[in-house]
């Protein structure tokens, strides 16, 4: 009977041991960052420069890596992203536009530059910083409870970043980084395209000084 | 004279065998126990005990990052009777709990950052203590409460789970716990038993990065003892 005893013991020890969240509850919706410079007065701003059809695309085990534009049309890496930069584009317009900023071509002297660009596969405690333009402020993850850097639990991730860049008002001649947004993950989501559009969405509704 | 010697020697191993006899076996000298064993058992005279039990807890410092109860966790635990009283028992537990809570999609601003997520926040508690219990009653009776104090060590880990994103962090302490609680036997001197008990939990474990300065909790802990000799 004693063995019965231990048997059923250890049994219960063992079943008890550390669980998680279910997976599939924890990705439901997605993380969304926003950092702003809270120097910068965004009313003063009228015009910005979105392309529509181009997604920069940074992969830790691309054997290029260089941008790699993605687009319905595009066969670089990772293409079969398909519409999925479209989708980022266009929700990206709309909210931009809901602000009261107007969209112009790259020639029209934008006051602004809006770039979109995926990072996969990159650790998250090395945290990634990326400036078109050469210099800006770096970024990482900490989501700002004081809690250090978090660690991630599947093999492969993917987060999306929007930024916004002042060419309006030039610092040492370049453009200095005013505002953006981390969303992840893309790799784990159950439904990619809903989920983003819902991402980019909050990632505006908390940016509430966004606006003309 | 030598045959007076080997009456004193024949004496002497008849009174010391007749002494081993009573010490080897203190069970057939019901008389002797008086004042010792509250009264002579009817079956076996059980000197120790294991037990496990289902034990639920409630945290009781730092609710900021989990005040739900938790009902996940167990003990397991033996005791020994110290000496021929029945009074004072002594042994050691193991007990582990879970403790999580689930925060709803909201957005938190520090300074010029704001981040939207949900939360599943988590505390994974292990314990093990030295244990010593003083039953009020005789072990052989139905109904035996009993009050007991454990000192131990606790690993603590802390962990907050977001998407794919998680932190954690761990610490170990000095533990504490004050317990009382009660035998329930299913007959007189039963080899079976049910333990139900009270406990509290002080253990110096800290978290700067989930802001425990400590960790306490109350819970309550049923289960399962099985006497041995």
């Amino acid at each position: 009977m004693k063995r019965y005893f231990v048997i059923a013991a250890c049994a219960v020890l063992i079943l008890g041991c550390e669980p998680k969240p279910n997976s599939s509850d924890l990705v439901k919706s997605m993380v969304v960052t926003t950092d702003y410079d809270n120097t910068v007065d965004f009313t003063k701003y009228s015009t910005y420069y979105l392309p529509m059809d181009t997604v920069s695309y940074f992969n830790s085990s691309d054997p290029n890596a260089s941008d790699t534009l993605q687009c319905s049309a595009c066969t670089g890496y990772n293409s079969q992203l398909g519409t999925y930069p479209s989708v980022i584009t266009s929700e990206l317009k709309s909210k931009l536009d809901l602000t009261g900023y107007t969209q112009v071509g790259k020639k029209q002297s934008p006051d602004l530059r809006v770039y979109v660009f995926i990072v996969e596969n990159y650790s998250v405690s090395q945290s990634y910083a990326y400036n078109p333009y050469g210099y800006g402020y770096g970024y990482g993850y900490g989501y700002g409870y004081g809690y250090g850097y978090p660690t991630v639990s599947v093999s492969d991730q993917a987060d999306l970043y929007v930024e916004i860049f002042d060419l309006k008002n030039l610092s040492k001649g370049k453009p200095s980084l005013i505002w953006y947004s981390d969303i992840g993950d893309l790799v784990s989501s159950p439904d990619l395209g809903t989920l983003t559009v819902n991402a980019i969405d909050q990632a505006f509704k908390q940016s509430s000084y966004l606006k003309k | 004279m030598r045959k007076i010697l080997l009456t004193i020697l024949l004496a002497g191993v008849c009174f010391i065998s007749g002494n081993a006899q009573y010490y080897y076996d203190r069970s057939k000298n019901p008389d002797k126990n008086t004042g010792k064993i509250s009264s002579p058992k009817s079956g076996r005279d059980f000197d120790r005990f294991y037990f496990l039990s289902w034990d639920n807890n409630s945290p009781m410092s730092n609710k900021d990052f989990i005040s739900q109860s938790s009902s996940l966790g167990t003990k397991l635990g033996f005791r020994k009777r110290l000496n021929d009283e029945d009074k004072f028992w002594v042994g050691a537990d193991f007990g582990w709990a879970v403790y999580k809570q689930y925060f709803p999609t909201q957005t938190y601003t520090s300074g010029v950052q704001s981040v939207t997520t949900d939360l599943y926040n988590y505390a994974y508690t292990y314990s093990l203590s030295a244990n010593l219990d003083y039953f009020f009653l005789p072990m052989e009776k139905i109904f035996v409460p009993y009050a007991g104090l454990g000192i131990g060590g606790a690993y603590d880990k802390f962990a907050q789970y977001y998407n794919v994103y998680g932190s954690q962090s761990s610490s170990w302490g000095f533990l504490v716990r004050p317990e009382a609680g009660v035998l329930i036997g299913f007959k007189e001197n039963s080899p079976w038993r049910i333990k139900a008990a009270f406990h509290y939990d002080y253990s110096t474990n800290t978290s700067s990065d989930f802001d425990y300065k400590n960790f306490m909790s109350m819970g309550f802990q049923i289960g399962l003892v099985k006497m041995a000799w």
